[in-house]
């Protein structure tokens, strides 16, 4: 599958069969699910399965053009091995027409909550809402158009602590009007010259590095690298949960509009801490970045060269004030670049996984001491909360409001 | 004339026991600290101590509860907690909702421990605060609860203020209604994943 | 100088072992480990994949410590055995300390 990964290397994106596919860990996969499906008055589920579905959807029918897949076996083959490749698990379709059963294995969600929060408290729901969601646009994009199929997890590893979950999959009572993906959505026309951060770190030596890597999922469909469980995920995935999901916020009750994007800044902070302190940890981290750093500043400089590599669009630290502050540029981050396809001009700034991102890089170098190499576990993130003396994060310009590019500014509270 | 107070009183009697690291008294229906003294140094942060006396009270509560299903007359008497490092014996006093808790060593004498505790229970209950209905409320209580078990504590208030739709400022004042009350004793035991929380609803 | 072993629970629940070699192994050496147990050896730059169906080692030629995370622990247990071997024929005995 790695021919069909194209790097767009002037914007730092990736796209796999014409969808921007991005890496994210199960930490923040996790966090931000979990903020969609925690209120019990609005369908988050909802939202996070006909995403899902509408995003695959339009991956899956680009794929089975591209590849010129004719028959159902082929294209079932197809993405099943799609799904393992971006690091979900294992699917085993069982399905006709009509629609039928699909075991799902090693899922990255359900296992990932397994390892993450399975000691600490029990699930009564099933997790698995991208699959069912992924299912639904296989047989959507193998028999017919996108809105035919409905799924539904039957069972589910989360909860039965077995050894696999399954899915049903059913044709629609009638077929539901769903949006494609914006794919690439509005880039930027040409990357800004951003100045060199006084900084020893070769952000570009860095991307090269990682983007040759064959990043992809074993034998169960997972990607293990860097120390942390990744998938390479749809950028529009995370986009559209995360914006319909605030949609429906306003909608409903506006006054909780500020707590959901609390979460899912805070779900950027959470994968920052976690991904990177993992990445930083890791011995990728210590062959490819480890003889570039020089000094405290050049670990943040280090973080935004590898974050850079992951998808995410433009990432550069303009400037970096040991210990105190840091200025961070983002040209043509994925955020924005959904949301100007999809929605007008915004009044406030509105890449919430960045806002979140940027303080947390400052806090796991200068508060989480990440060259010490701690365990990071919740403990650890817990006890760097209850210190104090963390770093807060504000976007001061918006690409999604107008501004040339998006930048942030993090500082000690 | 020296004005004894529950802290002089855990002074006197821990005084010349060796590998004491902390001392409280505590009390079980909201988790507070009534006293204390830290001789770990920078071995227990102030929060740390905190929380030592909500999960002491989880653990008397269990420990109750635990007793009164072996023998519903029973009056549950100590409990004996801890790890090959550190020793925590917890003690009630008797007939109130107090109780004292030592965290040791785990090579400390536990004879001599017992033998300071029954000192501290019989001259620290004179010196007791009354105990008032409603100190902390039963939406306080839940709220706290959810911080010592629910996964990411630092944000688990904002989590239920999405996951209830109770807005986050009257959540942490604890000012709700009986049928919000309700509501959000579900939405805790809905992020634990259990049906029963060890608080009873008013 | 004698390997250190060292378990370590990774992200997301698996344990992997962490391996000091008290060296940098060298690219022919890691290929060779490869090969004996029917896995591939892929090099990027410095970066270094030992690819087997049960797993990988990741190891660097700039770095003496390689991370290990095989499903099966008899290959494991075969390919530390190796590594042991390898840096005995370079040193002093080894020690291991699981």
């Amino acid at each position: 599958m790695f021919e069909h990964l194209y790097i767009d290397r002037p914007r730092k994106l990736v796209a796999f069969f014409s969808e921007p596919v991005i890496f994210h860990c199960h930490h923040y996969n996790l966090f931000l699910q979990q903020t969609i499906e925690d209120p019990d008055w609005i369908d988050g589920v909802s939202i996070l399965q006909t995403s899902a579905q509408e995003i695959f959807y339009s991956l899956l029918a680009n794929a089975f053009k591209r590849l010129g897949l004719q028959t159902a076996a082929e294209r079932l083959a197809t993405a099943a091995h799609i799904f393992s490749f971006l690091g979900f698990g294992r699917l085993n379709f069982e399905v006709t027409e009509e629609g039928g059963e699909v075991e799902l294995t090693h899922s990255h969600y359900a296992e990932g909550w397994l390892g993450k929060y399975g000691e600490q408290v029990n699930r009564t729901k099933p997790i698995d809402h991208l699959a069912v969601g992924y299912v639904a646009a296989a047989l959507d994009a193998t028999f017919a158009a996108l809105g035919t199929y409905v799924a539904e997890e039957t069972s589910c590893v989360a909860v039965t602590r077995q050894d696999h979950c399954i899915i049903q999959v059913t044709k629609a009572a009638v077929p539901r009007s769903l949006t494609p993906s914006p794919q690439m959505g509005k880039l930027i026309d040409q990357p800004v010259p951003f100045p060199k951060g006084d900084t020893s770190v070769d952000y570009e030596a860095v991307n090269e590095a990682l983007w040759g890597l064959p990043l992809e999922g074993d034998t169960n469909g997972q990607i293990r690298a860097f120390n942390v469980l990744l998938t390479r995920m749809p950028a529009n995935y995370y986009n559209r949960i995360q914006y319909r999901f605030l949609d429906e916020l306003q909608k409903v009750d506006p006054q909780l509009l500020e707590v959901g994007q609390a979460l899912i800044r805070e779900s950027g902070h959470v994968c920052v801490f976690y991904t990177f302190g993992n990445i930083m940890e890791s011995l990728e981290w210590e062959t490819v970045v480890g003889p570039m750093l020089n000094t405290d500043t050049d670990w943040i400089h280090g973080g935004y060269a590898v974050a850079s590599s992951l998808g995410w669009g433009r990432w550069q630290a303009l400037e970096v004030v040991s210990n105190e502050s840091c200025r961070v540029a983002i040209d043509g981050n994925y955020e924005a670049n959904y949301f100007l396809a999809s929605y007008p001009p915004a009044a406030q700034p509105a890449c919430y996984f960045a806002q979140g991102a940027v303080p947390a890089m400052m806090n796991i170098v200068y508060n989480g001491h990440i060259e010490r190499k701690p365990v990071l576990d919740e403990a650890f993130y817990n006890r760097l909360f209850q210190r104090g003396g963390v770093f807060q994060g504000v976007e001061v310009k918006a690409r999604e409001k107008g501004d040339p590019w998006c930048e942030f500014y993090a500082q000690r509270l | 004339m020296v004005v004894r107070t529950l802290k002089s009183v855990l002074e006197q009697h821990i005084a010349g026991l060796p590998g004491v690291l902390a001392v409280l008294i505590g009390r079980m229906t909201d988790g507070a600290t009534i006293a204390e003294i830290n001789y770990s140094g920078t071995h227990l942060e102030k929060d740390s101590l905190g929380s030592l006396a909500a999960y002491a009270s989880d653990l008397l509560r269990a420990n109750n509860r635990l007793c009164q299903v072996v023998d519903a007359a029973s009056e549950a008497d100590y409990l004996l907690a801890g790890s090959a490092e550190v020793r925590l014996v917890i003690k009630a006093f008797s007939k109130t909702p107090y109780f004292v808790l030592f965290l040791t060593k785990g090579s400390t004498n536990l004879k001599l421990v017992f033998e300071r505790i029954k000192a501290i229970l019989a001259d620290g209950k004179p010196l007791l605060p009354p105990v008032q209905d409603n100190t902390t409320s039963v939406a306080q209580l839940l709220l706290s609860y959810a911080r010592r078990y629910a996964p990411d504590p630092n944000f688990v208030a904002l989590r239920l203020s999405l996951k209830t739709g109770l807005h986050r400022e009257r959540l942490e004042k604890g000012q709700l209604d009986e049928r919000e009350v309700r509501i959000l004793y579900k939405g805790v035991a809905d992020i634990l994943g259990v049906e029963r929380l060890p608080i009873p609803l008013p | 100088m004698p390997i250190q072993l060292s378990k370590r629970r990774e992200c997301g629940g698996t344990w992997v072992v962490d391996v000091d070699l008290g060296r940098s192994p060298t690219g022919e050496e890691l290929t060779t480990v490869a090969q004996r147990y029917g896995g591939r050896c892929r090099q990027f730059q410095q970066l270094i994949w030992l690819d087997f169906p049960s797993g990988r080692i990741t190891a660097s030629l700039r770095l003496s410590r390689l991370t290990i995370r095989l499903e099966d622990k008899t290959l494991e247990a075969a390919i530390i055995a190796e590594l042991q071997q390898l840096v005995e024929a370079n040193g002093p005995a080894c020690a291991v300390d699981l």
